[in-house]
């Protein structure tokens, strides 16, 4: 299945998670993050993720909010978080 | 490499990426193939997990891709398992021009979310489409090494009976009184198929799958339009919403 | 100090040296690659409509029947995306911003700078000048059809000596400002202008 066959297929917070451990110890696939639009709770690997090969553009399933947004560039990491209200890592991961 | 029972957390450790030898080929079906890799130092794994791969052509440029370890976490060898992607980047280099002996980097375990381990009690459920029955027979081959007795069923959608990864091995791990392993065939069947013929549906996941009531831990891993369809239809047909996790495989826009 | 393990035989892309009409780091596609950062919103004809904006003061508005009775211009031109692919002579018909300028009964931008707004949230900032002079239009049809869902139908933004990402899928204002603001992409490091030929694909190149 490629993306020449009718829009940008999302993939999910589990393809990001390589980049994640560049700037979280623990792998955060598994926190749980709540979207600022709409309370949501969804765990970081089931999130939807746009963006491709751009960056990670992480979007609510219940709202389409932009809860997270990753770049990686030449001058370094960008996260950005202002659509997730709070993130949260269960002990067993720290 | 020291075999170790899986831990069931994962420690906290910054990734590095590590040189991979590839020491054996594996031809699964005409487009995809398991490298079997010597990676010195590799930490162990949990089933579902994935590795960065990362190829460095000679004048410097990088190419990089994830792939899930198809091994299971008691196997003395990790490997991976790649389908060629027509006019991919890496897929080709991997599952096509590989040899034993070459080398790449590689990054990992990766992913915390995705993963299965016997500790988890419950039936098993896992739903794969084509090249997503990988992160899910690792799940299998654990269940098989550490001796896992609870129930599991495998609904595997591939297109032809020749794009089915694993097939003999598949064979071998449902005639044991292992799990089950269900097929369904979407574009053509062989002479005498009398098996499922068509996509994944809701009658398809009742009739194979386990009762609510069971409250089997579901895993469903493929092309993103089957794991949101199959997600939707276990939730319609009443399983938990967390007890459903998915993985959804495709191009990263490059295309793989 | 030695770099990575190279890994023999592998080639990547056939990425050719600039020449021609092919940017630095560009390859040739025969397709159209489809990037979204979101999901394709479901066109409603009934419901657009076009915004031009001076800072918070519309300045101009159509909806869809107003905006094809404007005068429609035809381009045939090169797509530079940022993720490396070009295509060549792509066929685009729309509105230029020019002409939308004139409608608005404005000889000039009202301001030196452009914030695009799609649906969906996404935006995208660009010099006003880069906007005008038939640089760029709100394209409606792509080789002689209407434009697809996926490629930014019901109108997108088309400003092909930019990388594609400041050619705004879904486009529905441009909020002209006094200072540059960065969109989506650029708050996150990719460059303010994203000028294909000089390779300005993040911010610092």
């Amino acid at each position: 299945m490629t993306d020449r066959q009718g829009g940008a297929l999302p993939l999910d917070g589990n393809a990001e998670g390589g980049l994640l451990r560049e700037l979280f110890a623990p792998d955060v696939t598994a926190a749980e993050v709540t979207c600022d639009g709409c309370g949501a709770v969804a765990a970081v690997g089931a999130v939807r993720v746009y963006g491709a090969a751009m960056g990670a553009v992480f979007r609510c399933a219940h709202c389409d909010t932009v809860v997270i947004r990753l770049t990686q560039t030449p001058a370094g990491l960008f996260l950005d978080m202002r659509g997730a209200r709070r993130l949260f890592v269960a002990a067993p991961e720290l | 490499m020291t075999v170790t029972e899986a831990p069931v957390a994962a420690p906290a450790r910054r990734l590095q990426w590590m040189t991979a030898t590839v020491r054996e080929v594996i031809a699964e079906t005409p487009r995809a193939n398991s490298l079997v890799l010597e990676v010195p130092a590799w930490p162990g794994h949990r089933a579902g997990q994935h590795v960065d791969v990362r190829l460095t052509g000679e004048d410097g440029y990088q190419a990089q891709r994830s792939y899930s370890i198809a091994s299971a976490p008691e196997s003395p060898s990790l490997a991976i398992t790649v389908e060629r992607i027509a006019e991919g980047e890496v897929s080709p280099y991997l599952a096509g021009e590989a040899r034993p002996g070459d080398v790449f980097e590689l990054r990992g375990p990766i992913g915390g979310y995705f993963v299965w381990t016997t500790a988890l009690e419950g039936p098993l459920l896992l739903v794969a489409g084509g090249s997503g029955v990988v992160p899910l027979m690792a799940m299998l081959r654990h269940r098989a090494a550490a001796g896992g007795t609870a129930p599991a069923t495998l609904l595997y959608s591939s297109r032809t009976v020749d794009d089915i990864i694993y097939h003999a091995e598949l064979e071998r791990l449902g005639g044991e009184g292992g799990a089950r392993v269900v097929h369904t065939l979407t574009r053509r069947q062989p002479p005498g198929w009398n098996g499922f013929a068509r996509r994944i549906d809701r009658a398809m996941l009742e009739a194979v799958g386990f009762p609510v009531g069971a409250r089997p831990r579901i895993f469903i891993c493929g092309p993103t339009p089957l794991v949101e369809a199959a997600a939707r239809t276990l939730r319609d047909i009443g399983h938990a919403p967390n007890l459903i996790k998915t993985e959804r495989f495709g191009p990263t826009g490059g295309l793989q | 100090m030695s770099g990575p393990p190279v890994s023999r035989g592998f080639r990547g892309r056939q990425r050719g040296a600039p020449s021609g009409r092919i940017p630095p780091g560009q390859h040739l596609v025969g397709d159209f690659p489809v990037l979204s950062a979101g999901p394709t919103p479901e066109p409603d004809l009934t419901a657009w409509n076009f915004t031009l904006e001076d800072g918070q003061s519309p300045i101009g508005q159509w909806s869809w029947h107003e905006f094809e009775a404007l005068p429609q211009t035809e381009v045939t031109v090169d797509i530079h995306c940022v993720t490396t692919w070009s295509k060549l002579d792509t066929h685009w018909r729309g509105v230029t911003v020019d002409t939308l300028l004139e409608a608005a009964g404005l000889s000039e931008p009202p301001g030196p700078f452009v914030l695009a707004h799609s649906d969906g949230g996404y935006t995208t900032n660009l010099p006003s000048e880069d906007l005008l002079d038939g640089k760029a239009m709100i394209a409606t049809h792509f080789e002689d059809e209407p434009l697809d869902p996926e490629h930014g139908g019901s109108a997108r933004l088309l400003v092909p000596h930019l990388y594609l990402w400041k050619s705004a899928k879904w486009v529905r204002k441009l909020q002209f400002l006094d200072h540059d603001q960065r969109g989506f992409w650029e708050e996150l490091g990719y460059h303010s202008y994203g000028d294909p030929w000089r390779e300005q694909r993040y911010d610092g190149d």
